[in-house]
């Protein structure tokens, strides 16, 4: 007899729900790469709808596709090799080949989702984005407001000058 | 021609880049060109109540389609992320072209949206001077960062690992001028902003350039042997030349003759300051001039160690043994050559010596003596290359005994009096006859003063 598996065990889905209005409906050990949604379902369970307020349908897609190549990972295949970890650092690289404010959505993403791996591979892009650049460049990349006074300025000035010497 | 809008500000995902032809011409080619996102992109073209879907699906740096008459071209990405920026330009045949320009949507201060553990993580990948003295300018919220994630610190661990050592950190009270004699003349402050200043003007230290010219050792300590004191005695290989003036007295150590092609030496060196940054040792084997043939009783190999003395035991030149010291550093065995010359022994990279140790191993046995037919080897002169820190201190303190660091306060703004300081250091003064002196000079300045005031 042909064993087909018990329900229990067959791949459930999880409807996600952007900002936006959209519908996307993942595995759920996709969903369970984010520690939020671990915990939304463990809650819930996968027949409510989850809805995901800040975050909108183009960076949940992204974060999604994130999840689900790194649940495959995950996966073992016999007919497959598994995926080497050189595969993987050369896809997170391509990844995070976007423009620097997707990756500041995703960050704020990654973050409310607490998706930690994800977390980390955008905190390393955004700070390579602002290796080498100075204090008035990394505002400018970052919409940061120069919020010292001039004395505090000066202060700084003085106490980091030898670093750029 | 192709009149194009401005179509800036693509919020939600719903929302369409579009420019509108404004053409007289029945038929022609768009070309729209855009950098963008590397994600799937859709456009619809088409008069009023009339669209055609255009080509869907990755776009290149230029899609081509189709418009007719007074067309209007909408563009969207279908997955993408249009919040970011991108340069549309629509062209119609050969004719001329306008910008559509969908500027990048401020979006504020990120750092302020992030909780600050999550900022705190994204600067913690920040791992060089310039990138967190940058980091820290930005603004106050980023200062704090700096100063709460540590990165000084961080940075010190990171490229000397044996800060590490350092279980305890305190700044001597800038209210008093002088520590009291046998006490740690120390107050803990325990914040944050101590621990940034300590730690960003100890990186400041360690970087620094090596002195060029004068070694950085204070004393010799001790040899694992000693063939006849006090003429051969490790003291001589301070003497950085072969002879002396009289062009007749030799100026070399000599361990004791062995049959043990293997058997090692050690030379053991006290160095000008507690704490050392040590780049490059350099040995000159001896040349026995005065022997036939003129031998060169160099050795195989040679490490270096840095380390601490466990115990302040009273160690004699020439007799000490190598169990009281803790070793916190050992380089790699260097080879070195039987030619008579200073011969450069670069550590991999430049390393905090903590507690002033420093240790050359000899490591194997290349010349017999005629005479007897036992290996020898004999140094003529070894010097190290480094940096003293000045206005650090490692102190040993506690039960079991823990390395305390100890600052000596703010970097001065003007370099001359630390520079005093480290001129002491290198003439072979310790910090305690520094400060004895800087005392002695304070007390003759204060009658002085009284004198005159009289």
């Amino acid at each position: 007899m042909h064993f087909q598996g018990s329900p229990n065990m067959a791949e459930k889905r999880v409807k996600l729900i952007s900002s936006d209005n959209d519908e996307f409906e993942v595995d759920e050990a996709v969903a369970f790469e984010s520690e939020t949604l671990r915990n939304m379902i463990q809650d819930t369970g996968t027949n409510v709808p989850i809805s995901i307020p800040n975050v909108s349908s183009d960076i949940l897609a992204k974060v999604l596709e994130y999840c689900s190549y790194h649940a495959e990972t995950m996966e073992t295949h016999d007919d497959k090799p598994p995926i080497t970890d050189a595969q993987i650092r050369e896809w997170d690289a391509d990844f995070v080949d976007v423009h620097p404010a997707t990756l500041y959505s995703l960050i704020l993403a990654a973050n409310y989702l607490n998706i930690k791996n994800l977390l980390d591979l955008i905190c390393q892009a955004v700070a390579n984005n602002i290796r080498g650049k100075t204090a008035v460049e990394i505002r400018k990349i970052l919409h940061i407001q120069d919020d010292f006074t001039y004395e505090e300025e000066m202060e700084i000035r003085r106490e980091t000058k030898w670093a750029f010497d | 021609m192709i009149q194009c809008e401005c179509v800036c500000g693509l919020s939600s995902f719903n929302e369409w880049a579009s420019t509108s032809s404004s053409s007289s011409s029945s038929a022609s080619v768009a070309v729209i060109e855009g950098a963008w996102p590397q994600e799937a992109c859709q456009c619809e073209v088409g008069g009023v109540g009339c669209k055609r879907r255009g080509p869907r699906g990755k776009w290149g740096n230029e899609t081509i389609i189709r418009v007719v008459g007074r067309d209007v071209i909408r563009v969207k990405a279908i997955s993408g992320l249009h919040r970011r920026c991108m340069v549309l330009q629509a062209r119609l045949g050969g004719g001329k072209m306008k910008d559509l320009n969908m500027g990048l949507e401020s979006r504020g201060d990120l750092m302020r949206k992030l909780d600050d553990d999550t900022a705190m993580h994204l600067l913690q990948y920040l791992d060089t001077t310039k990138d967190i003295a940058s980091a820290s300018s930005v603004c106050r919220s980023w200062r704090s960062f700096v100063r709460e994630g540590q990165l000084w610190k961080g940075l010190c661990l990171k490229e000397f690992p044996e800060v590490r050592t350092f279980e305890e950190d305190i700044e001597e009270d800038q209210s008093k001028d002088l520590p009291p004699a046998g006490s740690c003349g120390s107050s803990v402050k325990p914040n944050l902003e101590r621990k940034e200043r300590i730690y960003r003007d100890l990186f400041r230290e360690l970087r620094n350039k090596p002195m060029d010219n004068k070694s950085c050792i204070r004393e010799a300590v001790s040899a694992s042997s000693t063939d006849n004191y006090p003429e051969e005695s490790i003291v001589q290989t301070l003497h950085p030349r072969p002879r002396y003036h009289d062009e007749q007295t030799p100026s070399y150590w000599s361990s004791t003759g062995q049959r043990d092609v293997n058997h090692p030496e050690t030379l053991t060196y006290n160095l000008v300051s507690q704490l050392c940054v040590v780049h490059e040792v350099r040995i000159r084997p001896f040349k026995a001039f005065f022997q036939f043939g003129q031998p060169i009783y160099s050795a195989k190999n040679v490490r270096i160690r840095l380390g601490h003395v466990v115990k302040s035991a009273k160690t004699d030149c020439d007799s000490g043994s190598t169990k009281d010291y803790v070793w916190t550093y050992e380089s790699p065995i260097f080879n070195m050559e039987q030619v008579d010359s200073m011969q450069v022994f670069k550590l991999p990279r430049p390393v905090l010596c903590v507690g002033g140790i420093l240790q050359v191993e000899l490591l194997g046995r290349v010349q017999t003596q005629e005479m007897d037919q036992l290996y020898y080897i004999c140094i003529c002169h070894v010097s190290v290359v480094g940096w003293p820190l000045s206005d650090f201190r490692a102190r040993l303190t506690g039960e079991p005994p823990k390395f305390c660091l100890e600052y000596r306060g703010r970097y001065k703004e003007s370099q001359t009096g630390v520079h005093g300081v480290k001129q002491n250091l290198v003439r072979g003064e310790t910090a305690p006859e520094i400060w004895m002196s800087f005392a002695i000079s304070r007390v003759l300045r204060r009658n002085r003063i009284f004198l005159n005031s009289l």
